[in-house]
């Protein structure tokens, strides 16, 4: 059965991402809705493709797959009634970072994605609000991946035992002056590439630098952060533990964050940090950061976007030990279909 | 930056993974997917068929022509099977400084060794560490140097760590070598001063086991004027990717190791041979593979991963 209007807007308010926004933003977001109704094993979109719509699920289940070598998947999730998905490749125009495959018989809305963008860069604090909802359910998706994982190291010890972090060293963090060649540099990285270098002033100036050497560990896990850190130089590698296992779910290099998780949301940090090169990087505090929900100019736009650009993508990254683990062994797998 | 694709299990024709699937790796010579420069600096293959006279020594063909014009490689790989193979095409920097003929085409094998090498990599300033390597070199092989690339040079180093270079590789040996010899470069860009970015992602093999390394000194640390296009900014670690399963086919229009156990064939690839990267695992940064047969036919390939923890 499909959604007439006002059951796509009572599905909408259901949605725990959309509860309490505004009326009007709940109304833009009925207006762009279509109905969709797929059969069991029908494939919504494959990983990879480009993402077109948000889908919210009426009735039915959607699977969220990884596929793996060998015609083989991961199952990533299960999702029913009441959940939105695909809303987080929209937000940061990537590709889809997984397959959705229907369980059984499913229905709902879907939302174009191109009309939800041009809809949320307006200056509404609703459609800032909205972009704001997604992101924390992108950092929520993240978290989950890292417990996952954690979970799963102690039946993998095969994919585990290669994942160790490097080796601690004595290292320091210490607190060092912007070299005079910063700014064009940096307009030569991720995520800085997107400023002119008066927005660069704007956001980063005054903020501290800092260095470390090799092996220094920079945030262990479990702590609470207070800052952001972005990579200006080197590498930083985030390391889940569990018992005596150990996985890598990222490495960052310039242009990437590396402590979302704690500093963006209302938890630990999940995993240690450690500078796996030499490192350079730009410490924003927290209390800087609360302008991400608040401020609309284009250069705070901006960085929402390059935020959860980086969040994706620390999000593909760190489905890779699992998928690792699955295609080594059969126990989290499933067909592909 | 070069692009290699290795493979080890069961017999294929050659078309199937130099020319057919869709970013194979002839493709990726002028449209690679993740990186934007072309590699027209030269073509090598090397394979093994188990089933071929003198089974344990290689055929080669190495040319520093484009193969995408090659007519007679592409006759021969309709024809030719492989047990195992190592494929390479040279990527070099647009400059009249660069060397480019047949003594520098990859894959690299001396005379009486029955291990091959190529690289997708480059070390920084290579021409000022290249002489510090000597003294950890045996005569006999650095006399076999013909070319000027960093990679045959590597080469040499990991064979001159083996016990006995012109026997059948041990896996664990050649993968302590590769270690051993990454160690040391280490030590002399250091002694040396040099602190740039440096991939080092090498395939070895001697058509029964394959070592693969993902591998950059000073990541992150990028070149002074080092400018990037769009894929090789996000891909910035250079990538090397990987599957394993049952026999390599086209299943469904698309070019891929199939599902089942034991497996018995792996591809390990600078980037996936199809634009479809969903069926490839990627390698992990500062990793090794060691991907060898099993110990009993049940066991099927059987592929570590290690870190390099250097």
């Amino acid at each position: 059965m499909s959604p007439e209007s006002g059951d796509a807007a009572a599905l909408l308010r259901a949605v725990p991402m959309l509860e309490g926004l505004p009326e009007e933003e709940i109304d833009n977001l009925v207006a762009l809705s279509e109905p969709f109704a797929v059969d069991a094993g029908d494939i919504l979109f494959e990983e990879g493709d480009a993402a077109e719509a948000v889908f919210i699920i009426a009735s039915g289940e959607i699977e969220s797959l990884k596929r793996l070598p060998g015609d083989r998947a991961l199952s990533a999730a299960r999702l029913g009634p009441g959940t939105a998905f695909g809303e987080i490749a929209m937000i940061a125009g990537v590709p889809r970072v997984a397959t959705a495959r229907a369980v059984t018989a499913t229905a709902g809305v879907a939302l174009d994605a191109r009309a939800v963008q041009q809809l949320v860069a307006g200056s509404r604090p609703g459609a800032r609000e909205l972009v704001y909802r997604v992101g924390q359910e992108a950092l929520r998706l993240l978290r989950a991946i890292v417990e996952r994982t954690a979970q799963e190291l102690d039946l993998d010890q095969r994919a585990t035992q290669p994942m160790r972090a490097i080796k601690p060293a004595g290292g320091e963090l210490v607190q060092v002056e912007p070299t005079p060649d910063e700014d064009a540099y940096l307009s030569t990285i991720l995520f800085f590439n997107r400023f002119s270098p008066a927005q660069l002033h704007e956001l980063f100036g005054g903020l501290r630098r800092l260095a470390a050497p090799r092996g220094t560990e920079l945030v262990a896990e479990g702590e609470r952060l207070d800052a952001l850190l972005f990579v200006l130089r080197g590498a930083v590698e985030s390391t889940v533990h569990h018992g005596r296992a150990a996985a890598r779910m990222r490495l960052s290099g310039p242009g990437r964050i590396v402590t979302h998780l704690g500093a963006l949301d209302d938890g630990p940090c999940p995993y240690d940090c450690r500078a796996r090169e030499r490192v350079l990087l730009l410490e924003a505090p927290r209390e800087r950061l609360l302008a991400i929900r608040e401020r609309d100019d284009a250069a705070w736009r901006l960085f929402r976007h390059g935020l959860y650009q980086d969040v994706v993508d620390a999000i593909v990254h760190a489905d890779r030990p699992l998928t690792r683990m699955a295609a080594a062994g059969d126990g989290l797998t499933t067909s592909a279909g | 930056m070069c692009r290699f694709v290795a493979y080890l299990g069961e017999p294929i024709v050659l078309d199937e993974m130099l020319f057919l699937p869709d970013s194979s790796i002839v493709e990726q010579s002028i449209h690679p997917q993740l990186l934007s420069a072309m590699n027209l600096a030269g073509f090598g293959v090397l394979a093994w068929d188990a089933d071929s006279a003198d089974a344990g020594r290689p055929w080669t063909y190495r040319t520093p022509g484009l193969p995408f014009f090659d007519r007679n490689l592409r006759s021969l790989s309709r024809k030719a099977r492989a047990t195992a193979l190592i494929a390479h095409v040279r990527g070099v920097v647009f400059s009249d400084r660069e060397v480019v003929d047949e003594g520098n085409v990859h894959p690299f094998r001396f005379d009486g060794v029955p291990t091959a090498l190529a690289m997708n990599g480059d070390l920084e300033d290579f021409p000022s560490m290249r002489y510090d390597l000597l003294e950890h070199m045996r005569p006999e092989l650095a006399r076999q140097i013909e070319g000027t690339t960093d990679s045959e040079w590597l080469y040499a180093l990991i064979l001159s760590l083996v016990a006995d270079p012109t026997a059948p590789a041990d896996p664990n040996e050649l993968a302590d070598a590769t270690m051993r010899a990454l160690a040391i470069v280490r030590e002399v860009r250091a002694r040396r001063g040099l602190e740039r970015q440096s991939a080092v992602n090498l395939v070895l093999s001697d058509g029964r086991c394959l070592v693969a390394t993902r591998f950059a000194y000073d990541y992150g640390w990028y070149h002074e004027g080092w400018t990037f296009a769009g894929r090789e900014r996000v891909n910035d670690f250079t990538t090397l990717w990987f599957a394993q399963g049952t026999g390599y086919a086209c299943r469904e229009g698309e070019w891929g190791v199939g599902a089942g156990r034991p497996e018995s064939s792996i591809v390990i690839a600078s980037e996936p041979l199809t634009h479809d990267r969903s069926r490839w695992l990627e390698v992990p940064e500062y990793a090794m593979l060691v991907s060898r047969p099993g110990r009993t036919p049940g066991e099927g390939l059987v592929t570590e991963t290690l870190e390099l923890d250097l």
